[in-house]
C-alpha cells in the first residue's frame, strides 16, 4: 500500500498525536459545532461506485485559518460478506485511520466527533479531503478484506448535514439496540479481565453480552475494543469453546479460562447462578446476591445501601464473605447491569427467587422486573427482618412460597441447635454443603453461618429446584 | 519523536508545591517556547487560581460521571467507555496560549473505579505524550505514589518548609518511591520559605540521606500578597526573590537550556 501521492506521513506512530489549539488549521465538528455525524453503512454492491470521493460544501482549501465547521463523514461498503451488523465495527475504523494521518486528530465517535488538521500538515499541502478519502479507502480496503467496494462522501455544507443528521441517530439509535439485545449464544468469543487479581488473585471476570462485568464498568464492547488494541492487557479474549449447558451458562472456553488465570483453583463455572458453581467475586462488585435460607430465596443488596439489610447484615459484612476470588454458593458478587440482562441469575429462577432489594435499586432497574413479580419483591419499606418478610412473602404470594410449600411436608427432617453462644466458626465459602444420594441427597444448610451457626437444617433437596 | 520530561511536586501539605508548580509553569512559559502540559492532580486544585484560569470540569467529575450512567443504565450499547472518556478528557483540557492546563479533581460515590481509573491512565499517559514537559502539582499524602499514578515520572521534587514534618514527609516520599519501584531519574529537594542561616544544615542534612538541594525559595512579601490577593503568579514582579530563585531552579534542572534537557534524559 503506497500513499506516496499523500502530502503528510500516514502511520501507526501519528496516533495519539494532539492538535493543540494554536497549531491547528481547521476544526470540524467539536464541542462547538451543534451538528456533526460519521456514519459506516452497508450497502448493495450495485448501489456504490467503487473509490469514489464525495465533497459536499467547502474543501479544506476554501476553509479561513482557525475556523470551525459542522461535519460529516458517510463511508458506505458493499461486499458478499458485508452485513448491517458490521456497521459499528467498521465505523469506528474511521477513527483509527484518520489519526494515522500526520497532523490530523480524530476524537469521539457518532454523533460527537471532533477533528483537527493542524497548519503544518495543510501547508504541506494536505488541502483536500480528496486525500483523507484516498488514506481511508486504502486502508480500509487492505486492513478489511470483507470491503469489496467502498466509496466516501465528507460533508461541511450545514444544509446537508442538517437533512442528514436524523438519518443518522436513527441509525446509532437502531445499533444501539441491537447492541442491548445481543445474546450470548449470538457471539463465539467473551472477554475475561484480570484487572482485580491484585486484590482477589483467583478471580476471573467473564464479560459476555448478557452479563456485564461484576464491577458493571465493562461491557462486552469494551471488552472486545481492549483486547484488540492490547491483547496480553488485563483485559483479554475468551473463546467461547464448546456449550456445555446453553441455560446454565455453561462453556468449555470459560472453564478452561479459569482454570489457567486462577491457577487451578477455580475450574468449573455456571455464569448464570448464584448457588452451582457460581462466577467468582472480586472486591469491586456492585451489588450482592444473598441467599435467606429461611424463604428459600435471594436478597439483594448494593454498594450504597446504608445500614442493615432484612437479614441484619450489612453490604460491608456480607462484602467480606463474598469478596476474594472464591466461589461462595448463595453469595454473589454482581453488577446493576447484570440485573437488567434476560439471563440473570436464569438457573435459580431469575426475579422470581428475588424476594428482598432496596428501593433504589427496585426503581433503577424496574423496568426489566417481571411485572407478575415486581410488586411481591419485598424492599426495606416492606421488611427489615425475616419474619416480616416471611409474612409479606406470604401476603403477596411470592413465587418462592411454592417453595415452601413443596417442602414444608417434610422440611427438617433433622436439626441440631447450637445454643452453647461462645463457640463459632466462620465458614464463608462453606455454606450449603451436599450429601450425596440417588435421586436427590441431603442439602445441609448453615444458617446465618457468615457469622456463626445458629442451626444446622438438614432437609431434601431437588424438589424447587427447577431446571429447564 | 520529540523528547518528552514528566516533572512532579510532591510534599507535604501546605509547603508551597503550589506555588512552586505555578512559578515552575511561569518560568518555562515565559523563557522557552516548550510544549507544557500543567496537571493538577490534587483534588483541593489551588493550582488554577495560581495561574489564573477557570476549570469548568475536571477529570474526576467526569469519571464520576461516567460511572453514574452506567449505573443508570442510560449508557447507550454499542459505543466504549475507552473512546468516550478519551473524548471528554480532551474536551476538559483548557487550552491556555501559553499552556495546556488539566484539573484531575476527584471522584465521588463510591463503586469500583479500577477501570475507569485504567482508562484513565492510558489516556493521560497518551495525552503527556504530546508535551515536552508535562508538570504535575500532587496532593499531599502518598496514596499517589502506593498507586503508582507517578509512574512515568522523569523528575520528582520534594517541597519543604522549615519544619520537622515537611523533612519527615520528603524522606517517606523517597523511600516509597524506592518501595514501589517507581524509577525516578532524578529526586531533588527544593527549600521553601527557609530562614538562609538554616540552608547550609539543611543542605548537609539531605546530603547524608542523599537527597539534591537544588535551590531554596525564600521568604518573599510581594508572594505574599499575590497569593493573599488570589491573583495568578504571572503577576509578580519579575525581580521578586521567589520568581528570581525558581529560575535558577529551572535552569539548574535543564528546563531552560536546550542542551542540558538532553542530558539529563540520556539522549545526547
Amino acid at each position: 500500500m503506497s500513499f506516496e501521492d499523500i502530502p503528510v506521513d500516514i502511520g501507526v506512530v501519528y496516533e495519539g498525536e494532539r492538535v493543540r489549539g494554536k497549531d491547528m488549521f481547521v476544526e470540524l465538528g467539536g464541542p462547538k459545532m451543534a451538528k456533526k455525524f460519521e456514519l459506516a453503512l452497508a450497502r448493495d454492491m450495485g448501489d456504490i461506485e467503487d473509490e469514489k470521493i464525495t465533497i459536499v460544501g467547502p474543501d479544506l482549501k476554501d476553509m479561513e485559518e482557525g475556523s470551525y465547521h459542522p461535519f460529516g463523514i458517510v463511508v458506505e461498503v458493499g461486499g458478499k460478506d458485508i452485513e448491517p451488523d458490521l456497521e459499528g465495527v467498521i465505523e469506528r475504523r474511521i477513527h483509527e485511520y484518520i489519526n494515522f494521518v500526520e497532523g490530523m486528530m480524530h476524537l469521539n465517535q457518532r454523533y460527537d466527533i471532533w477533528i483537527r488538521l493542524s497548519k503544518k500538515s495543510f501547508e504541506k499541502g494536505f488541502n483536500s479531503f480528496e486525500f483523507l478519502g484516498k488514506v481511508l479507502i486504502r486502508l480500509f480496503k487492505s486492513e478489511m478484506n470483507i470491503i469489496e467496494k467502498i466509496q466516501v462522501t465528507f460533508i461541511t455544507d450545514p444544509k446537508v448535514i442538517d437533512e442528514r443528521y436524523d438519518e443518522a441517530i436513527n441509525r446509532y439509535t437502531q445499533r444501539d439496540e441491537r447492541a442491548r439485545g445481543l445474546t450470548d449464544a449470538e457471539v463465539d468469543t467473551f472477554y475475561g479481565c484480570s484487572l482485580c487479581q491484585s486484590f482477589a488473585p483467583t478471580h476471573v471476570c467473564t464479560i459476555t453480552p448478557q452479563r456485564y462485568a461484576n464491577c458493571g464498568a465493562i461491557s462486552w464492547f469494551d471488552g472486545r475494543a481492549a483486547a484488540r488494541v492490547d491483547p496480553k492487557g488485563p483485559l483479554y479474549a475468551i473463546p467461547k469453546g464448546e456449550t456445555i449447558d446453553e441455560y446454565r451458562g455453561e462453556y468449555t472456553g470459560v472453564n478452561q479460562a479459569y482454570t489457567e488465570k486462577s491457577l487451578g483453583k477455580v475450574n468449573s463455572v455456571a455464569l448464570y447462578s448464584a448457588f452451582e458453581k457460581p462466577h467468582t467475586s472480586c472486591g469491586c462488585f456492585e451489588a450482592i446476591a444473598f441467599v435467606i435460607p429461611e424463604v428459600d430465596g435471594l436478597g439483594i443488596v448494593h454498594r450504597d445501601f446504608k445500614g442493615d439489610t432484612v437479614n441484619g447484615l450489612p453490604f460491608s459484612s456480607m462484602a467480606d464473605s463474598t469478596a476474594g476470588g472464591r466461589q461462595v454458593p448463595g453469595f454473589h458478587g454482581i453488577s446493576i447491569e447484570y440485573m437488567r440482562s434476560p439471563k440473570f441469575l436464569q438457573v435459580d429462577d431469575g426475579w422470581n427467587r428475588i424476594v428482598w432489594l432496596p428501593e433504589a435499586i427496585k426503581e433503577r432497574v424496574g423496568d426489566f422486573i417481571p411485572e407478575e413479580v415486581k410488586d411481591k419483591i419485598a424492599t426495606e419499606n416492606d421488611a427489615m427482618n425475616i419474619d416480616d418478610l416471611k409474612t409479606f412473602l406470604k401476603q403477596h404470594n411470592h413465587p418462592v412460597v411454592d417453595r415452601w410449600v413443596e417442602l414444608e411436608p417434610e422440611e427438617e427432617v433433622a436439626m441440631a441447635t447450637d445454643d452453647s453462644g461462645a463457640d463459632y466458626v466462620a465458614v464463608p465459602g462453606q455454606m450449603t454443603a451436599m450429601v450425596g444420594g440417588v435421586g436427590g441427597g441431603l442439602e445441609i444448610i448453615f444458617k446465618n453461618a457468615k457469622i456463626y451457626a445458629e442451626k444446622v437444617i438438614i432437609r431434601r433437596t431437588q424438589k424447587g429446584d427447577k431446571k429447564k | 519523536m520529540r523528547e518528552r520530561l514528566v516533572i512532579s511536586v510532591s510534599g507535604k501539605g501546605g509547603v508551597g508545591k503550589t506555588t512552586t508548580a505555578a512559578l515552575l509553569t511561569r518560568i518555562v512559559t515565559e523563557k522557552t517556547k516548550r510544549d507544557l502540559l500543567v496537571v493538577d492532580a490534587d483534588p483541593v486544585m489551588n493550582l488554577p487560581r495560581a495561574l489564573g484560569i477557570d476549570v469548568p470540569k475536571t477529570v474526576g467529575s467526569i469519571a464520576t460521571k461516567l460511572r453514574r450512567d452506567i449505573d443508570e443504565g442510560t449508557y447507550s450499547g454499542e459505543v466504549t467507555k475507552q473512546d468516550v472518556l478519551e473524548g471528554e478528557i480532551y474536551e476538559a483540557l483548557i487550552e491556555d496560549p501559553r499552556f495546556d492546563f488539566l484539573a484531575m479533581g476527584r471522584t465521588e460515590g463510591e463503586g469500583c473505579y479500577c477501570y475507569v481509573n485504567r482508562l484513565l491512565t492510558q489516556i493521560l499517559d497518551t495525552l503527556s505524550q504530546n508535551y515536552e514537559i508535562t508538570l504535575l502539582d500532587m496532593s499531599a499524602g502518598l496514596e499517589h505514589l502506593s498507586r503508582r499514578t507517578n509512574r512515568n515520572v522523569d523528575i520528582l521534587i520534594i517541597v519543604v518548609d522549615p519544619s520537622r514534618a515537611a523533612y519527615e514527609a520528603a524522606l517517606r516520599i523517597r523511600d516509597l518511591a524506592k518501595e514501589v519501584h517507581i524509577e525516578f531519574k532524578k529526586i531533588v529537594v527544593i527549600g521553601n520559605r527557609f530562614p538562609p542561616e538554616i540552608e547550609a544544615d539543611l543542605r548537609s542534612q539531605l546530603e547524608i540521606e542523599g537527597l539534591d538541594l537544588i535551590g531554596m525559595i525564600p521568604n518573599d512579601d510581594e508572594l505574599s500578597k499575590v497569593n493573599y490577593r488570589g491573583v495568578p503568579l504571572f503577576e509578580l514582579d519579575e525581580e521578586s526573590p521567589a520568581v528570581k530563585a525558581v529560575d535558577q531552579i529551572a535552569e539548574k534542572l535543564g528546563l531552560l537550556g536546550e542542551v542540558t534537557l538532553l542530558k539529563l534524559l540520556g539522549q545526547e
